[in-house]
């Protein structure tokens, strides 16, 4: 048992220093990605099914859902066409939509085909590392929607899907559309 | 450190979002992201208590990110010596991210290629989270891209599923990947890793970080090379050194896929050879973390496949064809054909020979009410016969989900899986069905009730009928809280190409998720 209490002393310790750390930032310059000061959606670059890199902070100042998917989750596969239609519906008011991908080495060959199999036109990404899920979806929960607002900040959160939650989704873009960029 | 302390500080732990929330430490500037989650267990077949708690804490101010993970595990009347409390700083990590550079330090995810020479990754079904805790670095620079990470290996100290714990294997892993996009559609690049570990990787004994392995691998990548056509190609030279004096085998693995896409059909041919391949896993003792693993060749099987022998010396691959009828009917069939030789056991000789498989599948997903109602299905047969055509294995699977809307708020679920399994050996000859079994209803926007049956014949499960009641809180959409009452069979269970033994579970659990 001594060594579970010197790995939490040692983890409390630690756990101090992150939160220090976690405050203490100062500014990036300008080179740094597009976070809003004072925090917001941690940037991410993750490649596309083409190969290029897609950025989050290239779409600063419009609505960003992103949306936590993978081949083998049923109800991923049934809200995927609802992100469809959503992405058609109001991409011309500002609304990005960004699915992240969370197949493994083992399953990422299907994305491809299951992406084409129901007509997503708005970028997939493949993070097959599992970097961007540790950092908004730390419990890998499939599907998993994160709304970034046009100030930069993750507006809302949405585990799973059940029938109808398109509408209730649909009710949030709305919303953060209508907020101006430079509202505070 | 008492069971009494123990369970204040996992209280503690489990509450503190709460607190944190009360606080409002956004309104003061304090820039965090919280991801809580919690469970707590009376197991009535062992008669003993456990509470879990894992708390993520993320914060960003600019370009600069940090974040942490404590993970508490306290029993109540547990039955020793199989687990002991724990209370661990599991991850902790903190970097600056730009546009063409990303540094951080401490805890990383960390995959080359497709994980034939390193995979460090979370696969939180399996109560698998490995990093390396150490520095990465990434490069963005036009169509150039690379990774540098360097480290100890940092596994899950504590699993879940058994309440079983292990210390990290602090076993030195290095690698780097360089990729380079030309003509906007043609990715090439390669990747080198090299692995230090602390404990023999065999029986023999031996000094620490005197076996080694280390991994050079070539990527192309073109998954749009045009309109219609993709592939991706990766091989890899492994080289594990266990023994000082004795030759270093070399293994070999070569991975590739090809999508070609028509009209409503998509093609995809997914194929393998690995030769002599080592999985590369730190040496640890205990049974739950036989699954931990630093690398994980594609095993281009069903996610969910059972897999008996691990990927070493197989050849094969699968062919899958979609087509979309409408948005609203989906088909796919799918053909997988490999040769084993790690080999299987002939039931009339005892001797290990090769072992050819067979797995053919198909599926199909239906959609009405606009796309809020639907079913999705698929079913097949996979065979493992050995030279002489004796079947040695058999997999017969079913699995269906399926809603109906039934008005605004309310709709129903169901879910079923059934398989019928078969072993024959040289001692036995066994055949034995399982499956699942959940029906239940969702009242939009927050309660889910469902009632699920478990069912296995497997010789060593406990019982045959597993029932179990559930019941779903989601006080926000994404925070809430789940109370199982019955029990839930265990056995093989696998993703993603990785498996491992689970427990099966009597009694109470309650388990809570806090997002904020």
């Amino acid at each position: 048992m001594s060594s579970s209490i010197t790995t939490w002393n040692r983890g409390l310790a630690a756990v101090l220093l992150a939160a220090v750390m976690s405050c203490a930032g100062g500014d990036a310059g300008g080179g740094g990605p597009a976070a809003p000061r004072g925090g917001g959606a941690p940037d991410f670059a993750l490649r596309d099914l083409a190969g290029r890199t897609v950025r989050l902070s290239d779409h600063r100042g419009k609505v960003v859902l992103i949306n936590f998917w993978a081949t083998w989750c049923v109800p991923c596969k049934v809200e995927l066409p609802h992100l469809e239609r959503l992405y058609q519906e109001y991409r011309p008011q500002g609304l990005v939509v960004l699915g992240i991908a969370m197949d493994g080495p083992d399953s990422s060959a299907n994305v491809d085909p299951q992406a084409r199999q129901y007509g997503l036109s708005f970028p997939v990404l493949l993070d097959e590392e599992t970097r961007v899920v540790a950092v908004y979806n730390p419990k890998r929960t499939a599907p998993f929607t994160v709304i970034v607002g046009r100030d930069g900040a993750v507006a809302k959160r949405r585990e799973g899907y059940h029938a109808g939650d398109e509408v209730e989704v649909e009710a949030d873009i709305k919303a953060l559309l209508a907020v101006r960029a430079d509202r505070p | 450190m008492t069971g009494g302390r123990g369970a204040v500080i996992s209280l503690l732990l489990v509450a503190s979002p709460a607190v944190l929330r009360a606080q409002g430490l956004r309104d003061l500037g304090v820039p965090v992201d919280v991801t809580a989650s919690s469970s707590a267990a009376w197991h009535t077949d062992r008669d003993y208590g456990d509470l879990f708690g894992r708390l993520n804490v993320a914060g960003t101010w600019d370009a600069w990110q940090a974040s942490l993970r404590v993970d508490t595990a306290t029993f109540i009347q547990p039955p020793e010596p199989e687990v002991d409390d724990r209370y661990t700083l599991e991850k902790v990590a903190a970097g600056w991210a730009g546009r063409s550079l990303e540094v951080s330090a401490g805890d990383a995810y960390v995959s080359f290629g497709r994980g034939l020479g390193l995979t460090l990754r979370k696969i939180d079904e399996l109560g698998i989270d490995t990093t390396l805790r150490g520095a990465k670095l990434l490069v963005h620079h036009g169509d150039l891209s690379a990774t540098l990470a360097a480290g100890t290996g940092n596994i899950n100290n504590v699993d879940e599923t058994t309440g079983t714990s292990a210390d990290d294997p602090y076993d030195l892993i290095a690698g780097g990947q360089a990729q380079v996009l030309l003509a906007d559609r043609l990715t090439v690049g390669g990747h080198a890793t090299a692995v230090a570990f602390r404990d023999p990787l065999g029986l023999v004994p031996a000094d620490h970080y005197t076996d080694r392995s280390s991994v050079v691998g070539l990527v192309i990548d073109a998954p749009r090379l045009t309109e219609r056509f993709g592939f991706y190609l990766e091989g890899i030279e492994q080289e594990v050194r266990t023994e000082p004096g004795a030759e270093h085998p070399r293994g070999f693995g070569l991975y590739g896929t090809a999508t070609g896409r028509l009209g409503p059909a998509t093609l995809l041919f997914e194929g393998k050879a690995y030769g002599a391949l080592t999985l590369l896993a730190p040496n640890l003792e205990e049974p739950a973390f036989q699954a931990v693993a630093y690398s994980s060749p594609p095993s281009v099987e069903r996610v969910q496949q059972i897999i008996e022998n691990p990927p070493t010396d197989i050849a094969g691959g699968r062919l899958r064809l979609d087509w979309a009828f409408s948005p609203g009917l989906l088909v796919y069939g799918n053909l997988a054909l490999f040769r084993d030789w790690l080999g299987y056991a002939d039931p009339d000789s005892g001797e290990l020979v090769p072992g050819s498989i067979v797995d053919p599948y198909a599926g199909a997903e239906v959609r009405w009410d606009q796309g809020r109602s639907w079913l999705i299905g698929s079913a097949g047969w996979r065979a493992v016969v050995v030279s002489g055509g004796t079947l040695v294995r058999r997999d017969a699977h079913v699995e269906i989900e399926a809603a109906q809307v039934l008005d605004e708020r309310w709709s129903a679920t169901v879910q079923v899986v059934h398989d019928e399994r078969g072993k024959r050996d040289v001692l036995l000859d066994e055949s034995y069905r399982e499956g699942t079994v959940l029906a239940g209803v969702r009242l939009q926007p927050s309660l889910s009730v469902a009632a699920g049956y478990d069912y296995s014949t497997e010789p060593t499960q406990p019982h045959t009928h597993y029932p179990s009641g559930q019941l779903g809180w989601d006080f926000t959409p994404s925070s809430g809280v789940r109370l199982f009452v019955g029990s839930a069979r265990g056995g093989l269970k696998c993703v993603s190409g990785v498996c491992r033994q689970v427990p099966p579970f009597e009694g109470v659990k309650l388990t809570a998720t806090v997002r904020f």
